[in-house]
């Protein structure tokens, strides 16, 4: 439990979610806000400049997306989603207006944790320019597009690298399909998710141990695709120098 | 010797058959008495195809081989006087089981083995004693008369039967409209209940007209499709030919009842046959239709289709009633699982293994209800008619890793064997759906099997199909069992497993709403059960993949 001295901002009308959510957080070395509406929410979010926002869709006041929405137009802080419905639709669409990551209720605090933290890993990068990124066996050099294997140089196509680089980019969290085709195919394939299977396909063969049960490149059913990090591939959790 | 006298036994004889032949002289009452009632194409005689005729004459000679050589040998040992009396046995026997042809077979074939082998002087066909002369007439006499007479009994019998099942398909048809929801479920039963009357595919136009064209109908060409609205139309009662012209195959088509327009008009095809057979199955068809309109007026459509609506909003209401009782237990459930996960992870009782288990114990439970309330809401969703499958090209790889991970609580305490070919062309699905169709099939193959059996994932192509198939090693289905699986709420009661008979219903119905099939296949109890669910595959996705070349 280290003190990462992080501020995270639950926006979440049902109290006893926000309790549990508060005590995760707290464990995990956060410091918490919470606020019961949007109108709450978005005063916290430019009062206190909180490191991270978990974010409700149902809220009594305004729909979660549209906080969302207002979040965006001016503040780049990771936002990480909670619904209680799973409609892949409205997963890619909170993606696609800038939310990190999501997660559908129920969820268990570990991976809310996991995300979180890939977030702000993430945001913090963009500050401290480090451009490597671990995931398991692999790591991907984000500026030289190296990829490697277990140390091992691995080869593989301009796409192949391409995608690599889209989802290291983003490590930890999920990118949606319309993502990925429109920065590798353009913005005229964004539908053509065959591509991307076949793409996908192809990188697993490369560095998956088990193409057929992937441990690195996972599938997110109708959204997209995720980088997986495992807890040794970081560090640690990032911490508040980096906002100075 | 009483050369010429004849014997009092032979005189009750002839006259038994005097009164037999009077008798067999007489119309077939049994015959004409049912002719209103059921088709009698095939029931009375000469309805066997000739292979089969055949077949029955060389076992009748047979039998009169078999009684010959047992006689033969009986007669080193007993003096048998009346041999005639013998050979009547085979004679009766191919009467009652194979027609009037193989009972005469049988009775000249044993009158002159009787004569050849028997009669002095014995290998001979010649006769001497005018007793045996008569002996045989009569022999032949009664063997043709009992013929005549077994034979009207196996026709009773075989009319008593097709009576009785036609009036069983009557009453399964009746009960198949009572437990309908929609005019289309109707429409399916009516035209199911004519496929198998008439022993071909039928296809049934309009019962009610507002439920627009069904899949099968669209599958029909397009004149047939012309000529049915054209008779829908302007009520017309006359059968008409139609030939398509694309596959040159016949069909007839003609409306269901000559009253009225309420039951439809079936379209029958025949395929590419004569006008003389087509005139002879219209003949079929008109009778068989003038029953079934029969039926159908008895057993009150209107009242059928305004009790299916009555059911069906029952059934919406309930199951809004159940979405929102899902949705209010779903709420609370998402703050016990997540305390219980964060208690778990806190100091003091991680390192405590009796208070982790009991944190443990609170999570699979809270998750075990989860899921059943997810069984109700896609239950609702389906009810509801509210899957709209999002298709998309997915690597069928995908779906069998995430329901094997999604359902890998359940799965626990099985072994699961994977196999997946590496070149498995991409379907077009709607992935989530698809996944928890098979996480359903998964979970069930872990219900129903042992603990510590493996249950096997296979995938692989046939037919431009992609099939993937969960076999387990469990209890396996009965035939009852088996007839009963697609329905909702029906659960396997050999086993004592908790579940809400939910999930196969939920995975056909998310199986066929992406355009899928499934198939259920069991050697019977004991002996493990084997679900393959396919969908069309991908052919050129592969190599519409633009290039990418190496850098």
């Amino acid at each position: 439990m280290t003190k990462s001295g992080l501020t995270a901002l639950i926006v979440d009308d049902e109290p006893q979610i926000r309790r549990f959510l508060r005590a995760g957080l707290e464990l995990s070395g956060f410091l918490v806000r919470e606020a019961e509406d949007a109108e709450r929410g978005l005063k916290a979010a430019t009062f206190h400049s909180p490191d991270i926002i978990i974010l409700d869709l149902g809220l009594p006041d305004l729909d979660g997306s549209e906080v969302l929405k207002r979040i965006r137009t001016w503040s780049n802080v990771p936002v990480i989603i909670l619904s209680i419905t799973s409609d892949e639709d409205e997963k890619v669409r909170l993606l696609e207006l800038g939310a990190d990551d999501y997660m559908v209720k129920p969820f268990g605090m570990a991976e809310l944790l996991a995300r979180a933290h890939a977030a702000l890993r993430r945001y913090v990068r963009g500050l401290n320019k480090d451009p490597i990124v671990r995931a398991g066996p692999l790591s991907i050099d984000l500026v030289t597009r190296n990829v490697s294997l277990n140390g091992t140089r691995i080869s593989l196509t301009r796409k192949e690298r391409h995608l690599l680089q889209l989802l290291g980019e983003h490590a930890g969290n999920v990118i949606t399909h319309q993502h990925l085709l429109r920065e590798i195919w353009g913005p005229n394939h964004t539908h053509s998710v065959q591509y991307l299977r076949v793409l996908v396909r192809k990188i697993r063969h490369k560095i998956e141990a088990d193409p057929a049960r992937p441990a690195i490149l996972v599938t997110e059913s109708g959204v997209g695709y995720r980088l997986v990090q495992k807890d040794d591939d970081v560090a640690e959790a990032p911490n508040k120098l980096i906002t100075a | 010797m009483a050369r010429s006298a004849i014997s009092p036994q032979t005189m009750q004889l002839l006259q038994f058959i005097l009164m037999a032949l009077r008798d067999l002289t007489k119309p077939t009452a049994a015959g004409e008495s049912h002719t209103a009632g059921a088709p009698r194409v095939g029931v009375l005689g000469g309805g066997q195809p000739p292979h089969a005729q055949l077949l029955s004459i060389l076992k009748s000679l047979g039998l009169i081989a078999v009684t010959t050589i047992g006689l033969f040998a009986l007669t080193h040992f007993l003096p048998i006087t009346h041999i005639a009396v013998i050979y009547l046995i085979p004679v009766l026997i191919a009467a009652t089981r194979w027609g009037t042809l193989s009972a005469l077979t049988a009775a000249v074939s044993g009158f002159l083995a009787a004569d050849f082998f028997f009669y002095p002087p014995i290998y001979s066909f010649v006769v001497y004693d005018t007793q045996h002369i008569i002996d045989l007439v009569l022999f032949l006499v009664i063997a043709i008369v009992t013929s005549n007479l077994a034979g009207r009994l196996k026709r009773e019998v075989d009319l008593s039967q097709q009576r009785e099942e036609k009036t069983a398909a009557i009453y399964a048809f009746s009960r198949r409209l009572a437990a309908c929801f929609t005019a289309a479920e109707i429409s399916d039963a009516i035209q199911d209940y004519l496929s198998q009357n008439l022993g071909r595919r039928v296809t049934l136009f309009g019962v009610q007209p507002a439920a627009g064209q069904t899949a099968a109908e669209l599958a029909i060409p397009e004149q047939v499709q012309r000529a049915a609205s054209a008779i829908q139309a302007i009520g017309d009662v006359e059968t008409r030919t139609v030939v398509d012209p694309a596959t040159r195959g016949s069909w007839l088509v003609r409306s269901v009842s000559r009253q009225t327009a309420e039951f439809g008009v079936v379209a029958i095809e025949l395929g590419n046959t004569t006008t003389e057979m087509a005139t002879a199955v219209r003949a079929e068809v008109d009778a068989m239709l003038l029953d079934a309109a029969a039926t159908l007026e008895h057993l009150d459509l209107a009242q059928a289709l305004y009790e299916a609506e009555l059911r069906s909003k029952a059934e919406q209401l309930r199951d809004a009633l159940v979405g929102s009782i899902s949705h209010e237990l779903r709420t609370p459930l998402v703050s016990i699982l997540g305390s219980a996960g964060v208690l778990g992870q806190a100091d003091g009782i991680a390192q405590n293994e009796r208070l982790s288990s009991l944190v443990l114990a609170i999570r699979t439970e809270a998750e075990r209800l989860d899921h059943d309330i997810q069984n109700l809401l896609d239950a609702q969703r389906i009810t509801g008619g509210g899957i709209q499958p999002n298709l998309q090209w997915t690597d069928p790889a995908d779906i069998v890793d995430t329901a094997v991970t999604q359902s890998s609580r359940q799965l626990a305490a099985h072994h699961v064997d994977v196999e997946l070919p590496t070149d498995l062309p991409l379907i077009k699905v709607d992935s989530t759906l698809i996944e928890r169709a098979l996480g359903q099939l998964l979970e069930n193959a872990a219900k129903y099997s042992p603990t510590g059996s493996t249950i096997q994932v296979l995938a692989w192509t046939e037919h431009h199909r992609v099939i993937l198939s969960v076999t387990d090693q469990g209890i396996g289905l009965t035939d009852a069992e088996k007839q009963n699986l697609g329905k909702r709420s029906f659960r396997g009661q050999r086993a004592l497993v908790p579940g809400s008979g939910l999930g196969l219903w939920i995975a056909r119905a998310f199986v066929v709403a992406n355009a899928g099939t499934i198939e259920i296949a069991s050697e019977g109890p004991g002996h493990g059960t084997r679900v393959s669910i396919s969908f069309a595959s991908s052919r050129e996705v592969t190599s519409e993949l633009p290039d990418d070349n190496d850098d």
